[in-house]
């Protein structure tokens, strides 16, 4: 698949991860691995950026917290973030099904 | 061999040092717990830490983007700070008006005309750099380019420190009763103040343009 097309909704995507429940920067990257069933090869380290970013928006709250023993900077959805999510899925079908009308063939 | 890649990054970052700290040991925590995840799926050490560091990406593509976060950061505190420390400037001096700690007679109207262009434009910075702190904050959800704003925050204190103190100099140019209250302890007390602010704000406005520099966006690197 597509990086680029990728990377232009990686914060909806690291958003989603997070909807269920706080994750730090490898458990959210194993998360988009395994829900995708292995189609996102993204290079791991741009989800470091992309979640300060997303900090610093005010959708998600970072912090630093023991994770299985281990200190592990750990980030949480924010009620910020969870509307945002909520637009991005909003257009994500919007988007997807006038692409797909365009595009036409079975779905 | 991963050890090596996190101190390629920690030697590119700049800013906050406790930020830097912080990043860096995030993308360390990171690196071994991929590292982990290959050794337990039976690959060596050599080739776990290869495959960790392959599958990062560029390290350089990443460490400009953590700049880009660092810069944004930096800036945002600078503002902040800014946002407080023009309007404290002019207040002490009103301060020691307003109390009467210092005998004067009324200001002649170029002098009056001049103070209130210096409370003006501390006033008018310190709006701008609330809207920067908002900027840098919320801003990102719109993808709001933060080495611009940051270099906004730098320029706009130097050119609001210059256009004060060349109006505080100006004023007592046009005062000739100016000389003599600087030898006042009250009047002493504030000019020391306002220097030492004034030299903080000259050192952040220029660590601003630093790091917005360094935050320059470079070619996307494909993947």
């Amino acid at each position: 698949m597509n990086a680029d097309v990728i990377r232009g909704h990686l914060d909806g995507l690291l958003l989603a991860v997070l909807e269920d429940e706080p994750q730090h920067g490898y458990g959210i990257i194993e998360a988009l691995q395994r829900r995708s069933g292995g189609v996102l090869d993204l290079p791991t380290g741009t989800v470091y950026p992309a979640l300060r970013r997303l900090e610093r928006a005010g959708w998600i709250t970072g912090s630093w917290s023991t994770v299985g023993g281990r200190k592990r900077r750990t980030y949480t959805l924010s009620r910020a973030g969870r509307r945002a999510l909520a637009e991005q899925r909003a257009e994500w079908i919007r988007f997807s099904g006038v692409v797909g009308s365009v595009l036409g063939g079975t779905t | 061999m991963t050890g090596d890649a996190v101190a390629v990054l920690e030697r590119s970052l700049r800013g906050p040092r406790r930020a830097r700290a912080d990043m860096v040991r995030e993308v360390r925590d990171g690196l071994d717990d991929a590292v982990e995840a290959h050794l337990a799926a039976g690959l060596s050490q050599d080739e776990a830490q290869r495959r960790a560091l392959d599958e990062f990406g560029d390290m350089r593509a990443i460490a400009a983007e953590l700049q880009g976060e660092l810069t944004a950061r930096y800036g945002r505190r600078s503002a902040v700070l800014l946002a407080l420390a023009f309007p404290a400037l002019t207040l002490l001096w009103d301060t020691l008006w307003l109390t009467d700690a210092v005998p004067m007679r009324p200001p002649a109207p170029a002098v009056a005309l001049l103070a209130d262009l210096i409370d003006t434009m501390s006033m008018v910075s310190a709006v701008c750099c609330v809207a920067g702190v908002l900027v840098l904050g919320v801003g990102a959800r719109w993808g709001v380019p933060a080495n611009r704003v940051t270099q906004g925050v730098g320029v706009l204190a130097l050119c609001t420190l210059l256009g004060t103190v060349g109006t505080s100099l100006l004023m007592q140019f046009v005062n000739d009763d100016g000389g003599a209250m600087y030898e006042l302890p009250p009047v002493l007390g504030v000019t020391a103040v306002n220097t030492a602010i004034a030299g903080w704000v000259i050192v952040t406005a220029r660590r601003c343009l630093v790091l917005a520099r360094a935050a320059r966006p470079r070619d996307a690197v494909t993947v």
